[in-house]
């Protein structure tokens, strides 16, 4: 399985989406969003 | 035994002689480093490639989303190199990492864990290791340094908006401290055996007719920085157990060195940047005294060795190099885990559970002693904050430390920052268990030694996710998609979250007019206040920790 999305099956030129990198990737800049919400949050301390 | 305790005292002493030399050249190094007005012309062509303007400086809210953007790019970078490595020049015919793993370990390296879910010489091949890892390792060290150095800026300036530069302190550390450094280290390693080739895998016939696959690699380059910057990422899964990766003894004690280095050296930038030495002296005086009796108890753990295997053999050897035996594995083990480091030459899983709590326990003691590369320092700052405001509570003084009153939201910001980190440790190891399908899965494909050591085995790998560490007791089976990716959420959280807190803070510091000390200022470059602040970091970690110590290594090692 690779990053980029590529033909499914031999039969078919539909290309596949790789779901759980999707995810993984997602869960990347959410976290990173998180922590960035945590610190704005810190500035009505 | 007599030969046993003075050989150790040999090493210590060894050791601390060398810190102690290196503590004033290197910590004035790095205060010049930080404070000089002048750029090196790599670093202006740097600054104009990324557009900025080194003599301007940025508020804490600013140098955070810097941190938060550059370590976010580096995250996404090492996760797409490990998922096209099948496609990538010099991948040795290793096929693109999981994506789970890919997720863990690319949060591992940014966030200076360097936790391995997975045996590296056997996942990654050159082009990863090189370009993903390596660079991470340079950069997510430069990154702890800045955060340090703006935390002391905070104590240091008076009434301003601002606390430096991210991009400045981030290029400054890796051009001028750990890149020069790291390459008169890994000539240094060449020369005691360490290895440093694009030789891949060599096939050789063995004496008894035989074949054995001989692997190779650009070790030593690695090696450099994976001690200096207190990475601790191996090249082979053995890491510095690994011949090709720590030879000799000397390598051994060289390697140990290079993880206190930096770590030791930066109270001094502390005291250079403050204008007042005697405070640098002070905490690193608090280091050392921790760091001694640390690595004084885990000896001793390992060498009073309780078990019938241990009694048989005379020794608590087993999962030891026998070219270190105990000693050279226990001071080498104590450093890993109290830097932050996270490298192993020799197996914590097979400690005796004494000597194994002792890795948990220095962990647990927030890594200050003196710490990973930046985060020791500031970690130790951050307590320092609290041991004057428990003394202020005592005495009815104003707490106040280097010139700066720490007021109601200064102690807000200190408290965050020492519950971040256990309860994602508690919170993860009790989700673990609690969660009836996790629990399943933990125990019927993680956990091969059931029972209290199972626990112990989840619980270090939670602690050393959290505190950044990234060594394990390596008999649990991480590379599953429920460790991978909390230990990769656990590992970004306990990165970055206390770094909030540290800017936060440094900000608030910087804003404030320096107060001359008074009568009623609690002194904080004397004995006393060594003793208070070692005494509020044991305290702080032992209510926080000591239930969930007894359910594991304590317990262990009672029965």
């Amino acid at each position: 399985m690779g990053l980029l999305p590529r033909a499914s099956a031999a039969t078919s030129n539909r290309m596949e989406i790789p779901v759980l990198d999707a995810v993984f990737v997602f869960g990347i800049l959410a976290l990173a969003a998180l922590v960035a919400l945590v610190g704005k949050g810190v500035e009505r301390l | 035994m007599g030969a046993t305790i003075w050989l150790f005292v040999a090493q210590i002493a060894t050791i601390a002689a060398i810190i102690a030399i290196l503590f004033r050249p290197l910590g004035d190094y790095m205060a010049h480093v930080f404070t000089s007005p002048r750029d090196l012309k790599v670093e202006r062509g740097f600054y104009r490639l990324i557009g900025v303007n080194p003599k301007s400086e940025q508020s804490w809210g600013a140098y955070l989303r810097s941190i938060l953007a550059f370590s976010v790019v580096g995250i996404l970078l090492v996760y797409a190199l490990q998922r096209t490595q099948e496609w990538l020049p010099y991948s040795l015919g290793f096929p693109a990492a999981s994506e789970n793993l890919s997720f863990n370990t690319a949060i591992s390296f940014v966030t200076n864990t360097n936790w391995q879910s997975y045996s590296p010489d056997l996942t990654f091949g050159y082009t990863v290791q090189l370009v993903g890892l390596a660079v991470q390792n340079f950069v997510s060290a430069a990154v702890g340094i800045a955060v340090a150095v703006a935390l002391i800026r905070g104590f240091a300036y008076r009434l301003s908006g601002t606390i430096g530069n991210f991009w400045v302190d981030l290029t400054r550390g890796t051009l001028r401290i750990l890149l020069p450094f790291s390459v008169l280290a890994a000539i240094i390693l060449l020369a005691g055996g360490v290895i440093q080739n694009f030789n891949g895998f060599q096939e050789i016939a063995t004496i008894t007719g035989g074949a054995q696959n001989i692997p190779g690699g650009p070790v030593a380059s690695q090696e450099a920085i994976k001690l200096l910057g207190t990475n601790g990422g191996g090249f082979f899964n053995a890491n510095s157990a690994h011949p090709f990766e720590n030879p000799t003894p000397w390598t051994n004690i060289l390697q140990v060195v290079l993880m206190l280095a930096i770590p030791f050296a930066l109270p001094r930038t502390l005291g250079a940047m403050l204008g007042d030495k005697r405070q640098g002296l002070a905490i690193a005086s608090a280091m050392s005294v921790i760091y001694v009796t640390s690595v004084s108890l885990m000896t001793w753990a390992e060498l009073a060795g309780r078990g019938t295997a241990p009694e048989l053999a005379g020794a608590a050897m087993e999962g030891k190099e026998v070219r270190f035996g105990i000693i050279g594995s226990t001071i080498f083990g104590t450093t890993s885990t109290i830097t932050s480091t996270g490298a192993v030459n020799s197996m914590h899983d097979s400690f005796t559970s004494l000597g194994g709590g002792m890795a948990l326990v220095n962990m647990m003691l927030g890594e200050v002693a003196p710490g990973g590369v930046g985060a020791g320092l500031y970690g130790m700052l951050i307590v320092a904050i609290i041991a004057v405001f428990l003394a202020g509570l005592m005495v009815g003084r104003t707490p106040e430390l280097f010139g700066k009153k720490l007021g109601s939201r200064e102690i807000k910001l200190a408290s965050l920052y020492i519950l971040t980190t256990p309860t994602l440790v508690l919170l993860f190891t009790a989700m673990s268990f609690a969660i009836p399908a996790v629990r399943g899965d933990v125990e019927a494909t993680s956990i091969w030694n059931p029972g209290l050591h199972g626990f112990g085995e989840v619980l270090y790998a939670y602690t050393s996710a959290a505190n950044n560490n990234g060594s394990a007791f390596a008999g649990l089976t991480a590379n599953t998609p429920w460790f991978n990716t909390t230990l990769g959420i656990v590992m970004m959280l306990g990165r970055f979250l206390p770094i909030v807190f540290v800017l936060a803070l440094a900000g608030s510091l910087a804003s404030q007019e320096k107060i001359p000390a008074t009568a009623g200022t609690l002194p904080t470059h004397r004995p006393q206040f060594v003793g208070l602040l070692i005494g509020t970091v044991v305290i702080v970690s032992a209510l926080t920790y000591f239930p969930v110590l007894a359910l594991g290594p304590l317990a262990e090692g009672l029965l």
